[in-house]
């Protein structure tokens, strides 16, 4: 039931809606087909882009799958932690990691999430920020996946999406977007540190790509 | 003339157009496609690109005719939602000129709606006049004044190309039938986009054949006088042997079939200079197939206005 709710969701309307009207394009969104379980890491400019993702993910992943977002927004008050979860499938997750016993450890949460599991869309740079620049990842990602190794992790760039829905701002305007999905990074010795550096790495790769592909015309 | 298929609402000269048309595309597809498989070259990929717009055209002009004529006026303001927002894409604009940006948008259904009811009035004005002081008005609204000009410059002149210009092809189909003329605004919209389209190839086979002496180097370094002197004799002359399409006399046919193609060549290097502006002007890594809706649109966004009103004055 979940499963058919999020498919009419997410791919008859948004997908539908992001193609046609906003002009959103994927680059490589065969890549995301062929796993039983992986994690997302792309860069953030919207709050249009957990949404944007989750329409390109395949059909039969979608109820397994988790954007993950900060509690302190998203989980402001029950009926917006309802919205969040009942529309756009989010898990969320305190900012800070925990001090103290008995308080939640956001890497904790995504861990069970990844042992139970659940894929998930991870936004590494922590917060939106300004259209065309990487903010420097947080290392969550990489003491995260340093204890799931077997997941492969899917690098993420978003160009343009900075203009659809931009940071401080409430009116949505189409913008043509190009989303690249990288290939899948598999992890096998590296410590936390290096996970993080590379799929840093492989994000702006993909940054690079896309800024040789800025739109051209003829003539 | 008769027609050739009985029970389908295009008159015999659209139906033998039409016929034409497919004729040439199936023609030249099967010629770029066996020619592509032994050698491939920039020039092949963008005569591809064109036939593929020519497609779509045609496609989109064959449903409207035998469906329904709304699907006209909805594709053709698609046509115009596609080539603003690529417009938007492209320049850079003041992150307090969204709202200026989203009343654009509004523009489009409101224009395309007083195509379809036909109301001449209201529709010649709306953007022009209308919309030319509502849009400066929600600029100085949003408190920023720096770098101000260039915004209330840029976002009337994005709808006045993507909008206000592409809608009267969208008019066309409403006007009134002239009697004794049975190709009708249909048969008017196929003159217009066959011989603007015609236009722009024969301005490149012309110049990739002859072409010596470079017309506006800096703006576009491809276009030569032969190119464009080419285009215009042979839409004059294809213009003059299609003018069973439009109510005009020989001599209005050819003035207008002459304008057509000088305006053509006007809006194309307009476009030209914004995109080089721009900077979106190298072409080397293009993606084969994704050339943009600006580029298709550039020249018809003048060559409707300019070819509507003569028609206007002359059949009306």
């Amino acid at each position: 039931m979940r499963g058919l709710f999020l498919y009419i969701i997410f791919k008859l309307w948004w997908k539908t809606f992001f193609s046609v009207i906003i002009g959103v394009r994927f680059i490589g969104a065969r890549r995301f087909i062929g796993h039983e379980q992986f994690v997302l890491a792309s860069n953030h400019n919207s709050h249009a882009d957990a949404v944007t993702l989750m329409s390109a993910i395949p059909p039969t992943m979608l109820a397994k799958t988790f954007p993950v977002a900060a509690a302190d927004y998203f989980g402001r008050n029950k009926f917006i932690s309802f919205i969040s979860w009942m529309f756009l499938n989010l898990i969320l997750i305190p900012r800070k990691r925990a001090s103290e016993a008995g308080e939640k450890d956001p890497i904790q949460i995504m861990d069970d999430a990844l042992k139970d599991g659940k894929s998930l869309i991870l936004f590494p740079e922590g917060s939106r920020g300004e259209a065309g620049k990487l903010q420097t990842f947080k290392k969550g990602i990489g003491i995260l996946m340093e204890n799931n190794r077997k997941i492969p992790i899917i690098p993420i760039y978003m160009e343009g999406i900075g203009r659809v829905l931009p940071k401080g701002n409430k009116i949505m305007l189409p913008s043509l977007t190009k989303i690249y999905v990288g290939d899948p990074i598999y992890i096998h010795e590296e410590s936390a540190e290096e996970i993080t550096a590379i799929v840093e790495k492989r994000v702006l790769e993909l940054k690079d790509k896309s800024a040789s592909f800025r739109p051209k015309f003829n003539s | 003339m008769n027609k050739l298929i009985d029970g389908i609402s295009l008159s015999g000269e659209i139906q033998i157009v039409i016929g034409v048309i497919l004729g040439i595309l199936v023609v030249s597809s099967l010629l770029f496609w066996t020619y592509g498989l032994f050698k491939s070259s920039p020039g092949l990929t963008e005569l591809k690109m064109r036939t593929k717009s020519w497609w779509a055209m045609a496609t989109l002009f064959l449903m409207a005719a035998l469906i329904s004529p709304i699907i006209t006026y909805i594709g053709i303001g698609f046509l115009s939602f596609a080539a603003l927002r690529e417009f938007y894409s492209v320049i850079q604009l003041r992150r307090t000129d969204r709202v200026g940006m989203l009343f654009c948008y509004l523009a489009i259904p409101i224009q395309y709606t007083l195509a379809y009811m036909g109301w001449y009035e209201l529709f010649i004005i709306f953007i022009p006049v209308f919309m030319f002081i509502w849009i400066p008005f929600v600029l100085v609204l949003s408190g920023e004044t720096k770098m101000i000009m260039t915004s209330m410059a840029g976002l009337p002149t994005s709808i006045m190309l993507c909008v206000f210009g592409l809608s009267h092809m969208a008019y066309l189909i409403s006007l009134p039938s002239i009697e004794g003329f049975a190709a009708g605004g249909k048969g008017l919209l196929l003159f217009l986009i066959f011989i603007t389209q015609m236009n722009d190839v024969m301005q490149f086979v012309w110049g990739k054949l002859l072409g010596r002496n470079k017309i506006l180097p800096k703006i576009s370094p491809n276009k030569t006088w032969e190119g464009f002197l080419g285009g215009l004799l042979s839409s004059i002359v294809i213009g003059y042997f299609m003018r069973f399409l439009t109510p005009l006399s020989e001599l209005e046919v050819i003035l207008v079939s002459f304008l057509i193609a000088g305006v053509g060549f006007i809006g194309d290097v307009i476009v030209s200079a914004i995109k080089r502006d721009m900077g979106v002007k190298d072409m080397g890594g293009a993606i084969p197939g994704h050339g943009g809706v600006l580029d298709r649109i550039d020249s018809l966004s003048m060559t409707t206005p300019i070819f509507f009103h003569m028609v206007y004055f002359f059949a009306y």
